[in-house]
């Protein structure tokens, strides 16, 4: 047999192109080289050349899954830049559309989990409920998958019908916690592909830089929101899950523990909602200077460094998203495993190489 | 066995006319089930029908002879292989069969994974020689199960011969047999929890990745041939009745055959793929066992 | 509930899932394609400034304004709509009808530039709603001065005010330009 097997750039269990290769000896895995870069789109170079306006829509298509984070963080960039206080209707709406993301990024890639295990049935009953979350989104934002809800100094679109938001909450909360995480968590076939596979220990996850659900899967409990609370998080109750396993089935129940907790917090948001205005002006000039922000996105920490020369289009941005730093403990954990543990173990780390590579 | 006997059982009944529709109509049962169980619409019946249609239009790649020779006759081999099977299958017990067409009915069901794993190589293709790799290891875990089942049921029987072990065989080597057969099913007909050898997320189609138009259809007809033959073969070892009229035996062997596609796609559909070592270990341990008892239960029981 | 609860609740359930051509009937506030409504629009030329993706195109010319939108390229972020200042753009509450080449459901509007009642040149388009957030009350005066072009309303406003100074400038103008 050939020593190389190609995982990649096109495969069945990647959601985009990238490619692992592996050296294997029968069905184990030596040795994994990942390659990056099939989807460089210049979105930094293009950004320098648009004016803000333009670039928060162009920074929204960094991420197919996770649209909303970048526009969220450019914005608080922006916001930063100009000294701008956004009102507190505009912070809740942005908190639900943030958890609202963060849900439908999690069930998306419970189902991803789901069918690279060759389970179809737990990947279509995952995507029936991301349905419920994208229906969501969309009578709040008007789109389903880049919401354009964010600008600076606020939100784009009000919600005008809170009650629904609330009870969209509540009935996937009651799914998840009904159907999909027993399923996950008992189903003994799951058990067998996920338990055990793939681990990253505590100590690597750290010296590998591991972020999000990854490195909280690997006993590290750190994320943004509770870190440098940003928005209403800080005054809003909610708990971090945290698993000292480190295998892809503590990745599964991070994530899908995770997504009740966004359930709860959308329900709190909606819940302490205030009257008030929604932004602070159609335009917001940004003054000379620079400006770092960075929020927890589904995967994981997205930071921007923002540079402006005062006019309207920016001089720099600079965009890391969290699987930049995930990527790399692939290579890690598919070390030793069996060539049929590969997809489920990339996956595992939620990639968005779109995000990485820009 | 007459000559015209033998060409009906292989052109008509159970052969080429019934089996081939029955294939289409066994291969839309298992998508539809599962979609139905997956919350989904499903295809409608002529699905597999038009699907086969649409690859026997496209243009096969050019290719070097030999291999363009090996990829066309392997799938060909398999849909006979399949065919003769299914011709052996005795639905009407008094009128057909041979000693010892039990041996050859064991031969001409491993000739489609033989074909699947010469064609895998052949393909050269890394996906294809994985896959090819995975069939023939799978081959090896089942076929000790399913050969134990079939040698104990012929041991209770006290013969070679299909009809009269399908009559005579006692329930209690039965059972276990019956239970040893239906284990194999799934990894035969490469379904899950055992769809290990084509594996889509991991290596596309596994063998048969690298075929295409015609040469892949035979491949989907052989495919569906093959679950017309086991469930069939199942169907009539689960059924004994001697004194039942013929029509009613055909009847009843097309309803077990049906119902056992039903029962194989929910099975698929409520499961995750398990990996290679685990599902051998399966047929090692759980099939082995039920193998061995049915054995020795034919052996030992007075 | 395990995977058989599961599965035996999705059969019994209609099915999730639609027969193609039914689509599923989008929000109400959906953002479909933009529609702009040249009795409303002025010619500013925000809608093209902030289009990230260049799907709306302005094209001034000397008598008539070229709008152009590709709904193919529109990344229906609905900037354009928001910011316009004479609310002329909307967003269709319906999706994009299925269309088989790029460019098929490009639309391209003329709004053509009123002709000054004065001179007859054409004038710069205005619209109501912006008049009445500059100004609370607009006098008659006023209102005839807006619907002339650039060069006749300065003429008009240096009259008014020429007037106002006592005539000898008017005249000494109105010399030099003669």
């Amino acid at each position: 047999m050939s020593p190389v097997i190609p995982v990649g750039p096109y495969h069945p269990a990647l959601e985009e192109p990238y490619k692992i290769e592996l050296d294997c000896d029968g069905e184990a895995v030596r040795e994994a080289h990942i390659t990056v870069g099939f989807n460089f789109r210049a979105i930094e170079w293009l950004a320098e050349r648009k004016n803000y306006t333009q670039d928060l829509a162009l920074v929204e298509r960094v991420c197919g899954i996770c649209s909303n984070v970048h526009t969220l963080t450019f914005s608080r960039a922006l916001e930063q830049l100009a000294g701008v206080e956004v009102p507190a209707r505009a912070q809740h709406i942005r908190v639900v559309v943030h958890e609202a993301e963060r849900l439908h990024s999690h069930l998306l890639w419970a189902g991803i989990a789901a069918e690279v295990i060759g389970f179809q049935t737990l990947f279509m009953t995952c995507f029936a409920l991301r349905e419920k979350v994208m229906d969501l989104l969309e009578a709040v934002s008007g789109n389903r998958v880049n919401y354009a809800m964010n600008k600076p100094g606020g939100v784009t679109r009000d919600i005008v019908d809170p009650g629904m938001v609330a009870a969209t909450a509540q009935a996937i909360r009651t799914a998840m916690e009904r159907e999909i995480i027993p399923v996950f968590t008992t189903d003994r076939t799951v058990r067998a592909r996920c338990a055990g596979v793939g681990v990253l220990t505590r100590d690597e996850a750290l010296a590998w830089g591991a972020l999000g659900p990854v490195a909280r899967a690997s006993g590290l409990p750190q994320d943004i929101r509770k870190a440098a609370p940003y928005e209403i998080y800080d005054r809003l109750d909610f708990e971090v899950p945290v698993r000292p396993e480190g295998d892809v089935l503590a990745r599964i129940v991070v994530r899908a523990l995770e997504i009740v907790e966004s359930c709860r917090i959308i329900e709190q948001a909606v819940d302490g909602m205030p009257a008030g205005p929604i932004d602070a002006g159609d335009f917001i000039p940004v003054p000379a200077g620079e400006a770092c922000a960075r929020i927890e996105g589904p995967r994981g920490e997205v930071f921007y460094y923002v540079a402006s020369d005062g006019s309207d289009v920016p001089l720099r941005v600079r965009i890391r998203t969290p699987t930049f730093q995930n990527m790399p403990t692939v290579a890690l954990m598919v070390r030793e495993q069996t060539l049929a543990d590969v997809p489920l173990i990339q996956a595992s780390i939620d990639p968005c190489y779109s995000c990485t590579d820009r | 066995m007459t000559v015209g006997r033998a060409l009906f059982q292989l052109l008509v009944f159970p052969g080429l006319l019934y089996a081939v529709p029955v294939a289409w109509l066994m291969l839309w049962m298992e998508r539809k089930l599962t979609a139905r169980l997956q919350g989904r619409i499903g295809p409608p019946f002529y699905q597999p029908f038009f699907d086969f249609v649409k690859l026997l239009a496209k243009r096969p790649l050019p290719r070097p002879p030999l291999q363009a020779l090996a990829m066309s006759a392997l799938p060909v081999l398999a849909v006979a292989g399949t065919l003769g099977a299914l011709a052996l299958l005795p639905v009407f017990p008094h009128s057909g069969g041979f000693t010892g067409d039990l041996v050859l009915l064991v031969a001409l069901l491993e000739i489609p994974p033989l074909c699947a794993v010469l064609a895998g190589f052949v393909s050269r293709s890394i996906y294809g020689e994985l896959g090819a790799t995975r069939e023939a290891v799978l081959s090896i875990a089942y076929s000790l199960p399913f050969l134990a089942a079939l040698v104990a049921l012929a041991a209770a029987a006290n013969s070679l011969s299909l009809s009269v072990i399908s009559q005579q065989a006692m329930w209690q080597v039965r059972l276990p047999a019956l239970l040893a057969l239906a284990l194999c099913l799934p990894v035969k007909l490469r379904v899950n929890p055992f769809s290990v050898a084509n594996a889509e997320q991991e290596i596309y189609a596994g063998a048969t990745t690298e075929f295409e138009g015609p040469r892949l259809a035979l491949w989907e007809l052989a495919h569906g041939l093959e679950w017309v033959a086991l469930t069939g073969l199942w169907a009539v070892l689960a059924f004994p009745a001697a004194n039942a009229a013929w029509p009613l035996r055909a009847v009843v062997f097309v309803a077990i055959s049906l119902a056992l596609v039903l029962v194989l796609a929910a099975v698929a559909a409520a499961t995750a793929r398990l990996k290679l070592a685990q599902a051998a270990r399966v047929y090692w341990l759980w099939g082995s066992a039920l193998g061995v008892l049915a054995m020795v239960v034919a052996v030992v029981w007075p | 509930m395990n995977i058989l609860g599961l599965i035996s609740r999705n059969f019994r359930r209609d099915p999730a899932t639609y027969r193609y051509p039914e689509r599923h009937v989008p929000a109400t506030r959906f953002r479909g394609i933009v529609r702009n409504d040249t009795a409303k629009c002025i010619a500013c030329g925000i809608c093209d400034h902030v289009c990230v993706s260049g799907a709306i195109v302005v094209v001034g010319h000397d008598d008539h304004c070229d709008w152009s939108y590709d709904p193919g390229r529109c990344t229906f972020c609905g900037r354009c709509v928001d910011l316009c200042p004479g609310e002329a753009l909307s967003q269709d509450g319906d999706r994009a009808p299925t269309y088989a080449r790029s460019g098929d459901l490009a639309q391209g509007e003329q709004i053509t530039y009123p002709a000054c009642p004065e001179c007859g040149l054409p004038a710069r388009p205005y619209n109501e709603r912006l008049l009445m957030i500059a100004h609370d009350d607009i006098s008659p005066e006023f209102r005839e001065r807006i619907k002339l072009c650039e060069r006749c309303r300065r003429r008009r406003s240096q009259t008014v005010l020429t007037k106002g100074l006592g005539g000898a400038a008017d005249t000494e103008r109105n010399a030099d330009g003669a």
